[in-house]
């Protein structure tokens, strides 16, 4: 068995032993693995929260807006102790060409108030306060600490894991991993085995320090209130979206791409961000804004099709390792799904606890209550839009072709008729060489999907 | 900075400098050189967001583990058969974010 | 025998931003700094070896604990947080030393990481004990502390430490690895907290005003023009002009030269 944590580890086999030393381990002091330690602490079980970061959410990044509606279950009126950024009250998708841009921008102030929807936050701060929540409740957070491994009894269950510190075996009677998109463990217990090649895209973020009020007045904003825009279009064609966030006094902008397209385009993503900086559309928006932190993540993006077994005998998976990252477009969506995720999986682990089987039968209830909840109905319904959101036509040409019918309707060509639309939409799909036929076909599995 | 300024893409060293790092004395990932140097793909140069796969005159590739981000792209696009041996640091060691 | 090892919270650090010099702070990355983390390891060893008692303290809010714990985790036999917001690094010194000795008495080594500032200097100086600062090397050879220090162009000195000492350490040693069981036993540790009473330092401040010489009253020359009488006075235009031209060899025969001037023309009062 290797002494680190990585691809290829092995578990180690060791005797059944007699008694755990904890009921329930989590790996990873993530959202997931919070919400999974606050849940079994507060039924009354022991539980130990790994972390192999100095702190809860040094090694996460995420992508701008965590939606707490989840968190009513878990924390009666959250926002009230949140460390909350700025609380979105506009939400718009833009979709640009390198010269020209489309935006679809929503506002309401009901967001702007109890009950809330989504916030901007800091990684450190949220991670770090959700796993003080897990310790309040009873739960144990070690951090700078390296699950490398799982210890399993001669039958093949989960009993343990093992860590990079000194007599760092840990035996208990439920592994719940939350390890990250990376998923060592998972893989390692073979929940992906007969799966497809889960697809992870990359971020890369730059968070800019601005004046809070002159992000007041360029995002249009007051107060705690703040924006998040979603973009389509703005990554060379290859796979993938941007996204421009404000903080309190801070923006975030960066771009989410599949990392094998960067070398098939000869460009670089932090160039990528550059470029978006660049973007007549974005450039008034971040104009000055000095880098306060350049960072980077993988996201699982594969969706529905591409999750691995959730449950084995003394072992479940739960958040970024299971690939409950919803990147559908309009939604991008992940902290949300792993609190829920993490929160039925420390559920199902304290049931399981009480009736004294944790065997994979004896933990089937959070396989079957992420199948009911939001946790995998969405990714269900959304299943197919990963391929189309990511697909070479909404990649490549739509973007294009909808900033030029937008053109084309607005732009005044006197003494010419304005165009019909249709006659304009025909004319821009020939511009671009796009099928009337795919259109359709997108459109439809748009609408099944989302409708 | 007063808003209104702007300067160009600024360079990269300065970007890595806004990252806190705390250097393990182990090397995380090590690159495999004599499999690089039949490698015609190089993502790794294009995709790892930290910039640490460089290549060399002899068609290999410089590798330092330093300032990485730990995220993996590397160990995702490498097609090398078992060109990188990729581990994460030990406890407490790498990145830390603190915008994230 | 009692082994302080004092760590170090990082407070707010300064950011520079490179393009146009604009400064701010920033919170610091929470945790011991490296040199922190060997002055622990190096209080671990001097108390394995001596068969004493080692005690993490920190200044730091409650935060900070979470480093003590890994201080305990590590080996450390107590930790102590000081509630204190001390002015100066002499403040420091004696809130750490006020808050060891009332819940472990008074140390025999403490260890310091170099980037302590003078804290090291003040509490060696408080409690006269010997101090050896900014060391390479840290050890015990025969029940004696030893450390080697760097000196200019690229010299050694080696010093025989007496106790009780202060003594800080360059982040050479990197601190060892807590077992797993023994973290696990230090979260559940409370860190006692210790609000030390230090007496603090006042200066006293007036009202700041020019300086004014004292008046020196001359009898009225004897001249009938104001002018004359003004001539006489400040002696204008006497002996060609006032310029001197002296060199002195240095800079001390150059001062010996303005205050002797002065003092010959009645600045400076009576000097003897």
């Amino acid at each position: 068995m290797a002494e680190h944590a990585g691809p290829g580890t092995r578990s180690a086999v060791v005797d059944t032993p007699p008694q755990r030393e904890v009921d329930v381990v989590v790996v990873g002091a993530g959202p997931a693995g919070s919400a999974a330690a606050l849940e079994v602490a507060r039924a009354g079980h022991s539980v130990v929260l790994l972390e192999r970061g100095p702190f809860p959410g040094s090694k996460n990044v995420y992508g701008g807006v965590v939606y707490g509606r989840v968190l009513d279950e878990l924390v009666p009126r959250w926002w009230e102790q949140m460390p909350v950024q700025r609380w979105v009250t506009r939400r718009s998708t833009m979709i640009m060409t390198p010269t020209q841009a489309l935006t679809v921008d929503f506002r309401t102030q009901a967001w702007g108030g109890p009950p809330y929807n989504g916030a901007t936050a800091h990684r450190c701060d949220l991670d770090g306060w959700l796993a003080g929540l897990a310790t309040e409740a009873g739960a144990t957070l070690v951090p700078s600490t390296v699950a490398t491994g799982l210890l399993r009894d001669a039958s093949g269950a989960v009993v343990g894991v093992r860590t990079d510190r000194p007599d760092g075996d840990l035996t208990a009677k439920v592994v719940i991993a939350c390890d990250g998109v990376n998923s060592f463990l998972a893989k390692e217990a073979g929940m992906f085995v007969g799966k497809p090649t889960g697809h992870v895209t990359l971020g890369v973020k730059e968070t800019l320090r601005l004046p809070r009020n002159v992000i007041d007045e360029r995002f249009g904003v007051t107060g705690q209130h703040g924006v998040d825009i979603e973009i389509l279009g703005c990554t060379r064609g290859i796979p993938g979206g941007g996204f421009l966030y404000t903080n309190l006094d801070s923006v975030s902008v960066g771009v989410v791409v599949d990392p094998h397209g960067l070398a098939a385009k000869k460009v670089r993503p932090e160039e990528l961000v550059a470029e978006l900086k660049r973007h007549p559309a974005i450039e008034p928006l971040v104009r000055g804004g000095e880098l306060l932190e350049y960072s980077a993540h993988l996201i699982p993006e594969g969706g529905y099709d591409t999750m691995p077994e959730l449950v084995t005998d003394g072992f479940l998976v739960a958040g970024d390792a299971a690939a409950m990252c919803l990147a559908a477009g309009i939604w991008l969506e992940g902290v949300n799904f792993a609190i829920g995720a993490g929160m039925y999986a420390g559920r199902a682990a304290a049931d399981a606890l009480a009736a004294k089987d944790t065997s994979k039968s004896g933990l089937a209830s959070y396989q079957r209550m992420v199948d009911e909840s939001f946790v995998l109905g969405d990714h269900r319904k959304l299943r197919r839009v990963p391929g189309l959101v990511l697909g070479q036509r909404m990649q490549q040409e739509y973007p294009a072709v909808l900033c030029d019918l937008a053109q084309g309707l607005f732009q005044v060509d006197n003494p010419r008729p304005k165009p019909g639309l249709l006659k304009l939409i025909r004319r821009v799909l020939k511009w671009h060489g796009v099928k009337t036929r795919d259109v359709l076909s997108d459109a439809l599995t748009g609408v099944r999907s989302f409708g | 900075m007063s808003p209104g300024q702007s300067y160009g893409l600024q360079a990269f060293d300065d970007r890595m400098s806004t990252v806190d790092f705390d250097v393990a004395e182990r090397p995380h990932i090590t690159v495999d050189n004599d499999v690089c140097r039949s490698c015609q793909t190089t993502d790794c140069v294009y995709a790892c967001p930290a910039k640490l796969f460089v290549p060399t005159s002899d068609g290999g590739i410089l590798f330092n583990y330093e300032q990485c981000f730990e995220c993996g792209t590397c160990y995702q696009v490498c097609s090398g058969e078992n060109a990188l041996s990729w581990t994460y640091p030990d406890g407490g060691h790498g990145v830390a974010f603190r915008k994230g | 025998m009692l082994v302080v090892a004092a760590l170090t919270w990082p407070g707010p650090r300064t950011v520079v931003d490179q393009l146009t010099g604009s400064t701010r702070t920033e919170e610091g990355r929470p945790g011991a700094s490296a040199a922190g983390l060997a002055a622990l390891e190096h209080a671990l060893r001097i108390g394995e070896s001596l068969g004493g008692k080692v005690v993490a303290v920190t200044i730091g809010p409650s935060a900070a604990e979470e480093m003590l714990r890994e201080a305990v985790a590590a080996g450390a036999g107590g930790a102590l947080r000081v509630d204190a917001d001390p002015t100066d690094d002499e403040a420091v010194a004696r809130a750490l030393l006020a808050a060891v000795a009332e819940r472990h008495g008074t140390p025999d080594v403490v260890v310091f990481g170099d980037d302590s500032g003078d804290v090291p200097g003040f509490l060696a100086a408080i409690t006269d004990t010997a101090q050896a600062l900014g060391l390479l090397e840290l050890t015990v050879e025969q029940g004696v502390l030893n450390g080697l220090r760097r000196l200019d162009k690229g010299r050694r000195e080696r010093l025989a430490i007496p106790m009780p000492a202060v003594c800080s350490v360059e982040p050479v040693l990197r601190p060892r690895r807590a077992g797993l069981p023994a973290m696990l036993a230090a979260r559940n540790t409370t860190i006692p907290v210790v609000k030390p009473v230090v007496p603090g330092w006042t200066v006293r401040a007036g009202t700041i005003r020019a300086y004014r010489p004292r008046a020196r009253i001359l009898p009225i020359p004897a001249a009938d023009q104001a002018r004359d009488r003004i001539v006489a006075l400040t002696n204008a235009v006497s002996a060609g002009g006032s310029a001197t031209v002296v060199t002195p060899p240095d800079a001390a025969a150059a001062a010996d030269l303005l205050l002797d001037y002065l003092s010959r023309h009645g600045y400076l009062g009576d000097t003897t």
